[in-house]
Parts: structure tokens; C-alpha cells; sequence
């Protein structure tokens, strides 16, 4: 049995225990309050460090477009300065070939010498292994043929003028080329695989033609500087070998 | 920087002129011969950075001077293009059995023609 005492102390015990009790939970409050205040602090730097992020994301991503576009752009520039550089190389590459072959030409008053700048023209720079220089004999009636490359002895030695594609051309003055007409080839046998005849001429008036036959098998067709090249051949190679016949001429007669 | 030098072989003068004009143009120094025999003397007496050897030529033609090229420990190293009319397999095949270093066919192109001399002088 309990004393009369203790018994007497035990309600300001509890009243004391709760005191200590409610103020305790009071300290605690006042420590989650600083906490949550700490914490509420935070995530607003938190979030203003996210919107800040966002920001720059976004301006990361508008750079990035801008500089898309902007690469896009240079790309773009780039295939067009290669083209014109392509182009100019083309260009380039063509003038020399004309300036070649202007320049052997008239490289001889040689009459053997000028037909092999000629036949070397045709193989060299157009690409064409078969081939013939024929002179014409207006009074004759005919096309002699008067250097050959790549085509067999016997092969169109003479040729009547007005005959055949290369006759024509000769008659006409008119440069044949196979590509333009594909549908008015030769029919002599003796003219088969004919691809180009250019007719010689001197002040318009025609001496000869060169018959171009079958094309180099790599080569993929007719060049832009191919017919310049033809052109070139129609006056300059006629004319070539009509200076060195009259070269030869002065020659004999001085003797 | 010295200018790098070739040694054109060729029989026909206007390919010999159309390939001095393309290589003057890319700044090479430019020797030529007139067929095989003359080739093979010069690449030992010019000691040229590069051959280009055409195939068909009078005397010895392309492949038999490249054959001799590549016997001579003087010459074996120098880099060799060959030109030819005929880009066929077996026309290639010889050269590359031969030791050339590449090839082009006539008509030649200039730009082509550039571009493999600079693969071959490593200068690309």
C-alpha cells in the first residue's frame, strides 16, 4: 500500500510530466517550422534555378536552329562553289584542249607532220581510234583518202562525191554527226560505225573530210568541247594542210 | 617548296603538249621522252617524283618500261600512272601486275588526271 504522501504527488507528477511534455512538442514545432521555412526557402531558389535551366535550354535550342539554318546555309554554298569550281575545271580543261590542239596544228608546215597532229587530235584529246583524212578532187568527182588510222587497208580508199555520209558531207559542207541524226545512219557497209564527218574548209570552201569512226569504248558520248574541237578542225586543220601544200609548192618552185 | 617533278612518256607529241599544259597548270616541273627506252633513261637521270607512262609506244612500250622501272632499285619506288586509250580489265590488270600505282585513259581528263597524281604523291 502506497503512502498518503505519494498518493498526494502523483497529479503534479503527471501535470509536471505534461508541462515538460507540451513544451517539448512546442521546441519540436518551433524546429520543424525554421525546417519547412528552410526547405520552402530552397525550393524557391530550386525553382528559380529550374526556370533559369529552362531558360537557357530553350535559348540553347533557338542557338542550335539558328546555327541548323545557318550550317544548312554553308552546306548549300559549298556544293554551289564546287559546281562553279567543277565547272570552271571544265572549262578550263576544254581551253586547253582547243589551245593543244590549235597549236599542233600549226605546229608544222610539215604536210605528214599536220596530218599526224590531226590523226593525234582525233585519238588523244576526242578519243576516237578509227578514223580517216580524205582530200577532195573536185575535178575527179571524188574523196581520196589520204591518211588513215585504225581502219583496214582497202577500207574506203576512194570515195565519190555526194556518196554515202561521207560523200555527202564533202558535197554539202555540212559537219554529219551521228548523235543528231540517229535515225539517217550510214547505209554503206564501207561506212559502218561512222560517228562523226567533218568536212575540211578553207574560206567555206571545201578540200576534204575527216571521218570519225567507232569511239573509244570508255568514252560516254559527245563532249561539248568535242564539237568545239570539230569546229576547230573544219578550218584550222584545213587550213593547216593548205599551207603546208603551198609550203611545199614555194619549195619545189625554188629549187 | 620545290616544285614536285614528272616525267611524261609518250609517242604522240600531242599528248605529250596536252599533259605538259595540264601539269604546268597544278604547278608540276615537267620532263618528257618520246617512248620507253628514252623513259627509262631519264627516270634514272632526272630522278622525277612521278611517271606518267603511256602504254602504247614505239621501241619499248608502257608495260615493258615499267617492268624495267621496277627491276632498278634505283627507280622501283617512283610512282607510276599509266595512260592508256583502252580502260578495259585486262589492259589495267597488266599495269597493276606491273607495279603501276594507277591509271587513266586518253582522253585524258584534266581534273581526273590532278587528282590521282596528287593520291599517288600524297599530297591530296
Amino acid at each position: 500500500m502506497k503512502p498518503i504522501g505519494a498518493k498526494r504527488d502523483y497529479p503534479r507528477k503527471v501535470q509536471e510530466d505534461t508541462r515538460r511534455y507540451a513544451e517539448h512538442q512546442a521546441e519540436l514545432v518551433a524546429k520543424l517550422e525554421v525546417l519547412v521555412a528552410s526547405l520552402d526557402e530552397e525550393r524557391g531558389q530550386l525553382e528559380a534555378e529550374v526556370q533559369s535551366l529552362r531558360a537557357a535550354v530553350l535559348s540553347r535550342e533557338s542557338e542550335r536552329s539558328r546555327l541548323s539554318v545557318q550550317m544548312a546555309e554553308i552546306v548549300e554554298e559549298n556544293k554551289r562553289l564546287s559546281g562553279e569550281y567543277v565547272q570552271v575545271e571544265e572549262q578550263s580543261s576544254s581551253l586547253a584542249n582547243l589551245y593543244v590542239a590549235s597549236f599542233r596544228i600549226h605546229g608544222s608546215l610539215d604536210r605528214e607532220e599536220v596530218l599526224t597532229a590531226i590523226q593525234e587530235i582525233v585519238i588523244s584529246i576526242i578519243g576516237c581510234e578509227e578514223q580517216a583524212i580524205f582530200a577532195l578532187d573536185e575535178a575527179a568527182g571524188k574523196l581520196t583518202q589520204i591518211s588513215s588510222f585504225g581502219l583496214e587497208e582497202d577500207r574506203l580508199v576512194s570515195v565519190p562525191l555526194g556518196s554515202g555520209v561521207i560523200g555527202r558531207t564533202a558535197a554539202t559542207g555540212e559537219a554529219y554527226i551521228k548523235d543528231d541524226h540517229p535515225d539517217e545512219g550510214p547505209t554503206d557497209p564501207e561506212e559502218a560505225g561512222l560517228t562523226a564527218c567533218i568536212p575540211l574548209k578553207v574560206d567555206d570552201k571545201v578540200t576534204g573530210v575527216i571521218a570519225l569512226f567507232t569511239f573509244l569504248a570508255h568514252k560516254p558520248g559527245l563532249a561539248d568541247v568535242d564539237r568545239e574541237l570539230f569546229e576547230l578542225l573544219e578550218t584550222q586543220a584545213a587550213t593547216a594542210l593548205y599551207c603546208a601544200d603551198l609550203h611545199a609548192n614555194a619549195a619545189r618552185s625554188s629549187k | 617548296m620545290s616544285k614536285k617533278k614528272i616525267l611524261v612518256v609518250d609517242d604522240s607529241r600531242t599528248s605529250l603538249f596536252l599533259e605538259q599544259t595540264i601539269l604546268r597548270k597544278g604547278s608540276y616541273q615537267v620532263v618528257t621522252a618520246l617512248d620507253g627506252e628514252e623513259g627509262v633513261r631519264k627516270a634514272h637521270s632526272e630522278n622525277p617524283d612521278l611517271v606518267l607512262m603511256d602504254v602504247v609506244m614505239p621501241k619499248m612500250d608502257g608495260f615493258q618500261a615499267l617492268r624495267k622501272l621496277r627491276q632498278d632499285p634505283a627507280t622501283q619506288n617512283i610512282p607510276v600512272i599509266m595512260v592508256t586509250t583502252r580502260g578495259e580489265g585486262s589492259n589495267v590488270e597488266t599495269g597493276f601486275s606491273d607495279g603501276c600505282n594507277d591509271y587513266v585513259t586518253k582522253p585524258v581528263d584534266a581534273l581526273e588526271l590532278l587528282t590521282k597524281i596528287k593520291s599517288c604523291l600524297h599530297e591530296a
